[in-house]
């Protein structure tokens, strides 16, 4: 059972084939990962895009736990990556040491890793290709709402200036 | 060394009186713990909204969409909206319909 706090791997290769075998082997989904290019000071900026393309092709990775890159290239073209410069800017939430647990500890770690099971049975694709869809509609609607404001805002003017 | 003297008041408090106080180490299992359990509730907690958010909301969304009733309405309202600006541009008396009289009539008065 893996404890849910920070693991950090350092990576290797920035040969793709090689990257993508030793992110496959990653169990992305049972614990937060932090992916350390400082082996790769040269390659820095390809292996962000090899992790990234790898991230948009397995986008259930991504959940419950988004994985972080610690780099010094400060922006990625990839939302799906989180750059981090330092360890100082990773979410406090996980940063927990880990220890051997006592009952009541242990009662609630088998809870989460229940939860995770439960969490690793949805279908990711199905669930974000609807949330992206539910999106697209809002934003359609959020344009239409636009434009009825717009129009609103036109004939309160003409009342105005035309002292109707 | 000790500093008792016979007549001392004190004497057999002296000690508990001198002793220091023990100083708790910095890693008090019991606060650790506490921690330890604080953090692993919240993170089931977590576990729980996501599960929920991905599972019933997800399915909801899925399965009870109004996207298609609220467009239908929403369009039929902007038709309406966009009427009515329209007529009331071109009403008589209004600034606008005055304005492009004037200019037609400038332009094409012969």
């Amino acid at each position: 059972m893996a404890f849910p706090s920070f693991k950090k791997i350092t990576l290797n290769s920035s040969e793709p084939d090689l990257l993508i075998a030793q992110l496959d082997q990653l169990d992305f989904r049972s614990r937060p990962h932090i992916l350390s290019l400082h082996k790769l000071p040269n390659q820095q900026e390809a292996c962000i895009q090899i992790i990234g393309k790898y991230f948009q092709d397995h986008p259930q990775k991504l959940f419950p736990y988004p994985p972080y890159v610690l780099t010094t290239v400060k922006s990625s073209p990839f939302k799906e990556v989180s750059l981090i410069n330092s360890e100082d800017q990773l979410p406090k939430f996980f940063k927990v040491k880990e220890r051997p647990l006592n009952h009541k500890e242990t009662n609630l770690m088998n809870r989460i890793e229940l939860q995770q099971k439960n969490f690793h049975n949805i279908n990711m694709f199905e669930a974000l290709e609807t949330i992206s869809k539910y999106a697209d509609n809002h934003r359609e609607l959020a344009k239409i709402q636009s434009e009825m404001d717009y129009l609103d805002h036109i004939f309160a003017e003409l009342e105005i200036w035309d002292g109707y | 060394m000790s500093t008792k003297k016979p007549d001392d008041d004190l004497i057999g408090f002296r000690d508990f009186i001198d002793q220091e106080p023990k100083q708790k180490p910095v890693n008090d299992k019991r606060q650790v713990g506490h921690e330890m359990a604080t953090f692993l509730e919240r993170e089931s907690a977590r576990m729980g909204n996501l599960v929920d958010f991905f599972e019933e909301k997800v399915f909801m969304l899925k399965h009870f969409e109004q996207y298609n009733q609220i467009r239908q309405k929403a369009n039929a309202q902007l038709f309406e909206k966009r009427q009515k600006v329209a007529n009331s541009l071109f009403e008589e008396g209004r600034s606008l319909k005055k304005n492009i009289d004037e200019i037609l009539r400038t332009h094409f008065r012969n």
